[in-house]
């Protein structure tokens, strides 16, 4: 039997603060009854009821982008001037990152961990760069590059 | 999000059963924060869960997106879009995603992964054990 496609549940939640995607059926089987519907707690900015489908047969869309923002630099003394953009790609099951403009790049099992590899980078490299250690012309294209995208954090 | 607009920094991202905003202080409280859900068959639903986020250095509307994605071959399980407006860029500001209901399709590692306006900011990884015999992997007795 041919996989059936299934479709990714999108739940925009209203200013209100609630969205609701109904249950599906799968193969005629119901999924386990959800729980009541609460009243919306607004409060809280957003409240989402939604039901993935499910089972063997269904695919789904690959969550790997071929090009992505980083915005994650998680550094307690640099920032982001902006997002830093890096092309994906895969080699031998390893999810690769590229920052082509300097040449840098992560690696990782799956996105998220080669992004993580990709932070750890960017912030070893922006130190050394600015260790006021001699650099050559390369390393100072790389470090004036580096400038453009961090900055130390001021507060 | 503008295009001048800071890039927020994630402080904190967390996983837990419910999420309750005290009236009148609107301090939140993160009840059963947890990495590991047990479930004796699949597909099997979570009747509530919530991700909290705390941000810093945002200012202005941001689009946010949170993705949800099976690890074991990064397939999209679900994705969540809204909106938040930060008025003051000195303090922290808080993210609440409460789901009911959330379908999961089998055993294995899940990601809730943050962005605004494509800009990967966070993740977090949740990961559901197949319990054996009604007893979940971390209550069942240490062999020596």
């Amino acid at each position: 039997m041919a996989a059936a496609a299934a479709p990714v549940v999108k739940a925009d939640f209203s200013p209100s603060g609630t969205a609701r995607v109904e249950l599906e059926k799968q193969e005629g089987e119901i999924l386990a009854e959800q729980v009541p519907y609460a009243k919306p707690v607004s409060e809280v900015p957003v409240i989402v009821h939604l039901t993935s489908p499910t089972g063997p047969l269904q695919t789904r869309p690959s969550a790997r982008q071929n090009k992505l923002l980083f915005g994650a630099l998680n550094d307690p003394l640099y920032r982001l001037r902006r997002p830093i953009p890096l092309e994906l790609s895969v080699e031998e099951s390893e999810v690769v990152l590229t920052w082509a403009a300097a040449d840098e790049f992560g690696y990782g099992a799956n996105t998220g961990a080669a992004l993580d590899d990709f932070g750890q980078t960017l912030r070893e490299l922006y130190r050394r760069l600015h260790d006021d250690e001699p650099l050559g012309s390369d390393l100072l294209n790389v470090k004036r590059l580096l400038d453009e995208y961090i900055e130390p954090r001021t507060k | 999000m503008e295009e001048s607009s800071p890039v927020p920094i994630v402080t904190a991202m967390l996983v837990c059963d419910q999420i309750i905003a005290e009236q009148g202080t609107n301090k939140k409280s993160l009840i059963g924060i947890f990495e590991q859900v047990g479930a004796l068959t699949f597909p099997t639903v979570m009747p509530r869960l919530s991700v909290y986020v705390r941000l810093l250095d945002a200012f202005g509307k941001y689009p946010f997106k949170l993705r949800i994605v099976n690890l074991k071959d990064e397939t999209l399980l679900a994705e969540v879009n809204g909106e938040g407006n930060v008025q003051d860029s000195a303090h922290a500001a808080e993210l609440v995603f409460n789901f009911m209901g959330f379908a999961i399709p089998q055993a294995g590692k899940y990601e809730f992964q943050l962005y605004t306006r494509d800009i990967y900011l966070h993740r977090v990884t949740m990961e559901v054990l197949q319990i054996q015999g009604g007893i979940p992997p971390w209550q069942q007795p240490q062999r020596r």
